[in-house]
């Protein structure tokens, strides 16, 4: 398989290129891990990844006001493997019939993209504290849980019952949805409009 | 956002973790199923050998302090506790560099003026003023409300208002940082007072893809 990487444009070419040399090892590493060490099928996934990420900026899909280009290359790397992983499950399920259709995976579609990966962002504000609404005993639990713990490993870091953990588990996750999901204000639809760079 | 139900929460909080580590972890060397046989044996080493090291410290540490004692009672080793410490110095040197923990992420208001030849007039910044919300949840008004609050008194015609979210070893929280980012916004042709665009502007290399980011370009003349 070659290993083609895109090459940038002339638009984004530091950034493109710094981010790839910044993350590209993470995300192969990442996606090998995801696919049980197969090499070959980690390259071609990382290219996908890439090729995504490089169409993007070229494309002006991407916008740094929403997210930060990592979290937008995480998205991207989530949705790449996602889509390989419906691949190969279809692929499966049809190993008897002698049709293969294993082909180039379907187009994500850029803005839910670009929502994923803010999203992602304003968890991450949440987790630091930098979304008001959520007590500091929330953010603890929430933290846990991104780092996978259990009900029964929250319990134990907490010195709590698991019962109790759930308990907080779910008072934290809630408030986390109210914060992430307040009632609707004038301002939220603002950024999505917004267009005036010029004053 | 649609809704959010707590598996789908749960999955983005583990995102937002993987995406932690995607920043912070960067110099990872080889994957952990190579990695994880030899550290484990790297670390028994190590412990053993520090063990050690420690053992044989202490034993010539009470040796020095029973030959040097001033006291005549050699039977009745004294402990000092200044003895013990490590030399430790309080560092009362005041420092502007900012916490240096990659993981720490913080908000910033940059504005920053331009003279009439395009150079640098003056650049304020402020890690305050977004008061505990994300650069989300301001809209363009009030970045330019945030932006002329900042503007310093210098002559300029123009003024790009930048409001940036990041890991704080990024993030410009000092004078010089700041500067040196708002010459390279000012130099970038993306970021010009006729083709300013703020997508190209922020992928024009003077910030590092951990920053997300809102800019602004107000004329002032």
């Amino acid at each position: 398989m070659s290993r083609t990487e895109p090459q940038p444009e002339r638009t984004e070419p530091s950034e493109f290129t710094s981010a790839f040399a910044r993350f590209g090892p993470w995300v192969r590493r990442t996606l090998l891990q995801r696919v049980n060490n197969r090499h070959d099928v980690a390259d071609d996934l990382s290219q996908r990844v890439w090729k995504g990420v490089f169409e993007a900026l070229r494309d002006r899909r991407y916008d740094p006001s929403r997210s930060a280009l990592s979290t937008f290359i995480y998205a991207v790397m989530q949705n790449v493997h996602r889509e390989f992983a419906r691949g190969e499950s279809r692929q499966m399920a049809r190993t008897d019939s002698a049709v293969h259709l294993h082909g180039e995976p379907t187009e994500a579609d850029p803005a839910s993209l670009m929502d994923e990966a803010e999203s992602i962002d304003r968890i991450r504000a949440a987790l630091d504290g930098r979304l008001a609404g959520l007590e500091p005993t929330d953010a603890e639990v929430l933290r846990l849980l991104a780092a996978g713990a259990t009900d029964r490993e929250l319990a134990r870091k907490l010195n709590v019952s698991p019962s109790t953990a759930h308990a907080r588990k779910k008072a934290a996750l809630d408030r986390l949805r109210s914060v992430l999901e307040p009632n609707p204000n004038p301002d939220s639809a603002e950024r999505h409009t917004r267009s005036d760079q010029q004053p | 956002m649609s809704r959010l139900n707590d598996q789908r929460l749960l999955e983005l909080l583990r995102a937002a973790h993987e995406v932690n580590n995607l920043e912070t972890g960067m110099t990872d060397s080889p994957p952990a199923c190579t990695a994880k046989p030899l550290s484990l044996v790297l670390r028994r080493r190590l412990f053993a050998i520090s063990a050690l090291a420690a053992m044989v410290a202490l034993v010539v540490a009470a040796w020095i302090v029973s030959v040097n004692a001033p006291q005549p009672q050699p039977t009745q080793p004294t402990i000092n506790p200044r003895t013990t410490a490590s030399s430790s110095t309080t560092n009362t040197e005041p420092t502007d560099e900012p916490d240096t923990n990659p993981d720490t992420r913080s908000a910033v208001v940059l504005a920053i003026g331009e003279t009439d030849t395009g150079e640098l007039a003056c650049v304020n910044w402020s890690a305050d003023v977004l008061q505990g919300r994300t650069i989300h949840q301001v809209n363009d008004e009030e970045l330019k409300r945030l932006g002329m609050a900042l503007m310093c008194e210098s002559p300029s015609r123009r003024m790009i208002v930048v409001a940036m979210e990041g890991p704080q070893t990024v993030i410009p929280t000092t004078n010089q940082r700041a500067s040196e980012m708002a010459r390279c916004l000012l130099k970038a042709p993306a970021c010009g007072p006729n083709q300013f665009d703020q997508t190209r502007c922020a992928n024009a290399g003077c910030l590092t893809p951990e920053i997300n980011v809102r800019m602004k370009s107000i004329a002032l003349k």
